[in-house]
């Protein structure tokens, strides 16, 4: 026995032993430090004697059904945050976070006794505390980088957007104006008219594209429920913000309108979704600035239950040894302030957060990236 | 192979029912009474462990987490206490009032897991041994996490051995919660328990 007491006093955590009648056998250092109690005092003594505060009755309770059942009973410190009076700095007296395991043992002549063994927890805690905190930060901090993301994409199609209104103020002005001359000419002519009339429609159905498409793209995307979007709804939104962009960069953008898969209907969120195609797309016209050749093909296609985007440029491919990297979280190939490395890595966490895969098709001569979306997302259990 | 006459799968029932009752008394407590926990009837199964196992995979998505407690007295074995990774885990991060997602159990959300389990497997083999007249000692509780396949491979590798497989319904009517309890008794011993319930039969019928 004499063996087997100094063996716990070395154990770090608490080792407290209960005979038959609740009284304490073996108090063992460990708890003797943390409680400022020392083992001669507390020896033949009952718990609640032992301190000078109350322990709480649920623990009580524990000890004495192990003690009169032998189910051996685990007090775990989330539920219950008030256990023995143990503290490691007596001038602070903070008590310890603590898990309490209690069992019950019979010595080698039949004896019952209760084993209580209490284990400090409060390191545990404030770590995870510490990282809770912290996944909060970065949650946060996503958020925010996201919304910079967008609208630097959104930055780089600016000058394209401003452009992409000129030309149909232009055609209105010129419009308006010819046919303010006709009718103060007298010109009653039906399908004169009509022609300027038609000219005007259009010009501001264009605008009005162009408008949707930015306020559809700079909307807050993080609380953004699934709908049903047609696919030839999502290409509107982008190539009105990006199509001026590429006429005024000399880009040819290779797209087939006839494709009967544009008409099909996709449950998606139609603002992330936008968005990276405006980040590949931004990418694709960055990336192919200085070619001779300078295209950019958008292809669709259905595969199984899921619909198939390639968006292919004139590029020559990306190396192998820097395509994990791209999808990382501040990795650019783009000068210092072009850039802002969060495009892929958070159109690839979109894609993701949809079910889908990107990635970029190696069997491909020039760059192709792959966006693969199911057609209708699972509802979640 | 072993199977119980209608009379023994409802004395089971019956036993395990007060055992659920009186554990969902004390789950209810150990949430503040935030929440009042409902379990339902529960449903007694006297089947192998791959068929729990094939059980188990289609409705946990095949991700589950155990906390075993072996018993000992006059027959022996283990309870398993199931959580599944749909429903369960969100009953715990309820009654912990936990901010932590589900799938992320940290340690200290381990060590609470480990004691609903204790709460319920304790209060059912209380009433199993009150009902017997008989005492079971019970070890503390472990937790292993994983495919059901792997879990129950790591605890007994027979997966022909037929076992308990008691399943009630819980229900949180605050939160619109609804899910299994699932527990299972793994007992070398099952001769010895038929015969404690014929026991107990014949004595309620004063033969």
């Amino acid at each position: 026995m004499h063996k087997i007491a100094a063996i716990l006093d070395k154990i770090d955590c608490g080792i407290i032993i209960l005979d038959e009648k609740q009284k304490v056998s073996l108090w063992n250092s460990w708890i003797a430090n943390k409680s400022s109690i020392g083992s001669d005092i507390a020896t033949g003594k009952d718990l609640n004697q032992i301190f000078k505060v109350k322990i709480p009755a649920r623990l009580m309770e524990k000890i004495l059904l192990v003690a009169k059942t032998g189910q051996s009973c685990l007090l775990s410190d989330r539920f219950n945050k008030r256990s023995f009076p143990l503290y490691q700095d007596f001038v602070i007296k903070e008590v310890l976070d603590q898990k309490i395991k209690i069992s019950r043992i019979k010595n080698s002549k039949g004896k019952n006794y209760c084993l209580i063994q209490v284990f400090d927890v409060s390191d545990t805690n404030r770590k995870e505390n510490f990282l809770i905190k912290q996944s909060k930060m970065v949650e946060e901090k996503n958020i925010e980088l996201e919304r910079n993301s967008k609208m630097a994409a959104l930055g780089q199609m600016a000058s394209g957007v401003a452009h992409e209104i000129n030309n149909p103020l232009a055609i209105l002005l010129g419009a308006s104006g010819a046919l303010r001359r006709s009718m103060s000419m007298g010109n009653l002519d039906i399908d004169v008219n009509n022609k300027y009339i038609t000219q005007i429609e259009n010009s501001v159905i264009r605008m009005a594209k162009i408008v949707q498409g930015l306020k559809i793209i700079s909307r807050d995307s993080s609380a953004e429920d699934f709908s049903s979007v047609k696919i030839t709804t999502l290409m509107e939104d982008i190539f009105g913000v990006c199509s001026e962009k590429f006429r005024i960069d000399g880009i040819t953008l290779i797209f087939d309108s006839n494709n009967p898969a544009y008409d099909k209907v996709i449950e998606c969120r139609r603002v992330q979704i936008s968005q990276v195609f405006i980040n590949l797309l931004g990418n694709a016209s960055d990336a192919i600035e200085n070619l001779p050749e300078k295209w950019i093909k958008i292809e669709c296609a259905f595969v199984k239950d899921d619909i198939e985007f390639r968006i292919t440029d004139s590029g020559n491919g990306i190396p192998k040894d820097i395509q994990e990297k791209i999808f990382q979280p501040f990795y650019t190939t783009k000068p210092i302030g072009k850039g802002t490395g969060l495009g892929l890595s958070l159109s690839s966490s979109m894609v993701k957060d949809h079910g889908g895969v990107f990635y970029v098709d190696n069997k491909c001569p020039n760059t192709c990236f792959v966006l693969r979306l199911p057609i209708f997302q699972k509802i979640a259990a | 192979m072993i199977s119980l006459t209608d009379d023994q799968l409802d004395l089971l029932k019956e036993v395990f029912n007060l055992g659920v009752g009186r554990a969902a008394a004390s789950l209810s407590t150990l949430a503040d009474n935030k929440y009042e926990v409902l379990l339902s009837l529960p449903n007694v199964q006297i089947i192998s462990i791959a068929e729990m196992v094939k059980i188990l995979e289609v409705e946990s998505n095949n991700k589950i987490t155990t906390v075993s407690q072996a018993y000992s007295g006059s027959f022996n074995g283990t309870a398993h206490m199931i959580y599944s990774h749909v429903s369960s885990l969100r009953l715990v991060s309820l009654m912990l009032d936990s901010k932590v997602p589900e799938d992320r159990i940290s340690e200290l959300e381990k060590d609470a897991l480990m004691e609903i389990g204790n709460v319920l497997i304790n209060a059912c083999l209380s009433s199993l041994g009150k009902m017997f007249n008989e005492e079971i000692e019970t070890d503390l509780p472990k937790i292993v996490s994983g495919t059901p396949c792997a879990v129950f491979t790591d605890i007994n590798p027979n997966l022909s051995e037929q076992v308990a497989f008691i399943r009630s319904e819980f229900c949180i009517k605050e939160e619109n919660l609804k899910g299994y309890i699932s527990l299972f008794l793994e007992t070398g011993n099952f001769i010895k328990l038929l015969d404690l319930i014929d026991k107990y039969n014949r004595e309620l019928l004063g033969e």
